[in-house]
């Protein structure tokens, strides 16, 4: 990459040039220059690869739940994570769950956090129903807006 | 003294590529330690090489002693730097670095120890004569309430193992006291393992200013002052050198407390004494140290000429600083404003994302670290701050209107940010006439953004 005072030095040659843009590719970085207003803006991106001496056999890809289609599911209401994050089905470890398979929720119950960003997030149930599932396990990653747990809504 | 040659980089983000780019500059070879979300980051493709330790969750990996001391054997680096945060100021890790032979780029086990705990570093601070905030420890409600009668109103709950702005709780009225401590301590157990809290009086308008330390454990320098004061939630947002509106006196006699107080602990390393200005009294207090390079580092770096990670680096290896007080020039204003990737109009929701784009500002005066580019993972398991945008000015003023400029430019698609809070702040008549002071700022939040939207 390249140091702020290098990027100076070649923004300054393209003014004298009078030039508005630069585009530079090399194996190691691809280099974007372009003049706005008076300013100029840059847009640099390592391509090199991480040298990495011992590369993890095996990441397993994601632990959270792939969307399920499944038929018997679809009279459900599944409740899914509004960010992604670390969930987390009690306060603090050792405390009670917020929810069980069984429980009665409300509208406003909450039924899990999500960490993300060091940022504990509480999320609510939304509707009025039943849990039948939980669909990840605590300390489990959910990814943005995967199904968490899954309620059997009150027919209205 | 050692010839430091390869070192362990035990940290991420901008701090890592900016260690990196020191390391690059003097000839040292750099191993990133990196947990499995990271390996494809900037950093890992910076580094001349990169160890995995493990899954992307902190406490699998950026938070394992063990890992990362296994990181350091693999790699053969005779030094470890710890950044900031996660295990910067650990003195398991330090010790461990001792037991095998590498150098801890930070101050002694000991040192870390003295200041680690918030109750040790207050009543260092008392023997080096520092004036402390009136508190004490206490840990019934009984305590609690004899000790309110001579703090007095608002009052601050700390959790003495806390840290980071975490553990800490105002109280306003005496009748909600005992409630208030006894969650304090609750939650102190739970994120610390330590229930012990001690209480302080809470200074409503105060200014959080520091003082950035470097010391060989001989020679202390100080390198001026840095105001902190624009923070939400105790995490700071903005921070500038050095500080605005004091009193050269007050300054000088700032600089001096630290100087004295890190001389008292025959200190060696970077480190920074955090005061809390009390802008009524004109007058300050010590608050705590940080044994570490902090986020706000490069302010100082403008204002002084220095790198500071390479001065870090000369003093772990045992070398004598290079510098005296009077080679400490001053020279302008430094303004940081911290990126991070969360939504201003949401109330700061966290937006883990992919970057598409990002384009910043290039021109004299502007410094930009980061660790983001097209296609980088900004991942939901770390802190949410994607770029320090620094700006150097002959005045105050010129540096804000840098800023201002600067931050208008910025173009970080894929993600949101909180580029336009930071432009409305630059605009805010409070935060233009003097910098603002911790109670300043929740005025201007919650002034907007709805004015910004909608008026």
């Amino acid at each position: 990459m390249l140091t702020n005072d290098d990027l100076l030095e070649i923004a300054s040659a393209l003014q004298q040039k009078g030039h508005r843009q630069l585009s530079a590719d090399s194996d190691e970085l691809s280099l974007r220059l372009k003049q706005e207003a008076s300013l100029w803006l840059v847009q640099q991106q390592s391509c090199r690869e991480a040298h990495v001496l011992n590369p993890p056999v095996s990441t397993v890809s994601s632990q959270s739940i792939a969307d399920n289609n499944d038929d018997a599911l679809e009279h459900l209401t599944a409740i899914r994570a509004p960010l992604p994050g670390i969930f987390y089905r009690a306060s603090k470890p050792g405390a009670a769950v917020f929810v069980e398979v069984g429980d009665r929720v409300g509208v406003d119950t909450q039924i899990c956090i999500i960490e993300s960003m060091k940022l504990m997030n509480s999320v609510y149930a939304g509707v009025e129903g039943t849990v039948v599932d939980i669909c990840l396990q605590d300390g489990h990653f959910a990814e943005k807006h995967g199904v968490l747990i899954r309620v059997e809504a009150d027919s209205k | 003294m050692k010839q430091i040659h390869r070192i362990l980089i035990a940290n991420r983000g901008e701090i890592a590529v900016r260690i990196i780019r020191t390391c690059k500059k003097q000839g040292i070879e750099t191993v990133l330690a990196a947990s499995e979300a990271d390996l494809t980051s900037m950093a890992a493709r910076l580094a001349d090489s990169t160890v995995c330790i493990g899954p992307a969750r902190s406490a699998d990996s950026y938070l394992n002693v063990e890992k990362v001391m296994a990181a350091v054997e693999f790699s053969g680096a005779d030094a470890l730097h710890p950044g900031y945060g996660f295990l910067s100021e650990n003195q398991l890790l330090a010790q461990a670095c001792n037991d095998a032979g590498v150098i801890f780029i930070g101050p002694t086990v000991a040192q870390l120890d003295a200041i680690g705990d918030k109750l040790k570093a207050r009543s260092h601070a008392l023997a080096a004569d520092l004036p402390v905030v009136p508190g004490g420890e206490a840990n019934t409600p009984e305590e609690a309430a004899a000790m309110a009668d001579f703090i007095g109103f608002p009052m601050l709950i700390k959790a003495v193992s806390g840290g980071g702005g975490r553990g800490m709780k105002v109280v306003n009225r005496l009748q909600d006291l005992d409630k208030t401590i006894e969650l304090a301590m609750a939650e102190a157990q739970a994120a610390f393992g330590d229930s012990r809290v001690y209480l302080e009086r809470f200074v409503t308008s105060g200014r959080h200013v520091e003082v950035q330390i470097l010391a060989d454990g001989d020679t202390v320098l100080h390198l001026g002052t840095r105001d902190c004061s624009v923070q939400r939630r105790y995490q700071k947002l903005v921070e500038e050198a050095p500080a605005p509106a004091l009193k050269d006196s007050l300054r000088e006699s700032m600089h001096q407390a630290a100087v004295k107080f890190a001389r008292h602990l025959e200190y060696r390393g970077l480190g920074t004494v955090e005061l809390l200005v009390d802008c009524q009294r004109e007058t300050f207090y010590f608050l705590e140290m940080n044994a570490r390079i902090q986020v706000e580092h490069p302010v100082t770096e403008a204002i002084t000429g220095l790198d500071l990670v390479a001065e870090q680096i000369l003093v772990a290896e045992g070398k004598p600083l290079r510098l005296q007080q009077q080679d400490v020039a001053f020279n302008g204003h430094a303004i940081e404003c911290r990126i991070n990737a969360e939504d201003w109009f949401q109330q700061f929701q966290p937006c883990p994302g992919t970057v598409s784009e990002c384009w910043f500002p290039v021109a004299e005066g502007i410094r930009v670290d980061t660790h983001i580019q097209p296609g980088a993972a900004v991942p939901p398991f770390y802190d949410s701050m994607v770029a320090k945008l620094i700006v150097h000015g002959t005045d105050r003023e010129d540096a804000r209107r840098k800023m201002a400029g600067a931050l208008a430019h910025c173009q970080i698609h894929g993600i949101t940010t909180n580029l336009p809070m930071h432009q409305a702040l630059m605009q805010d008549p409070a935060f233009i006439s003097a910098g603002t002071d911790s109670a300043g700022f929740s005025q201007f939040l919650e002034r907007n953004p709805e004015e910004v939207c909608h008026g």
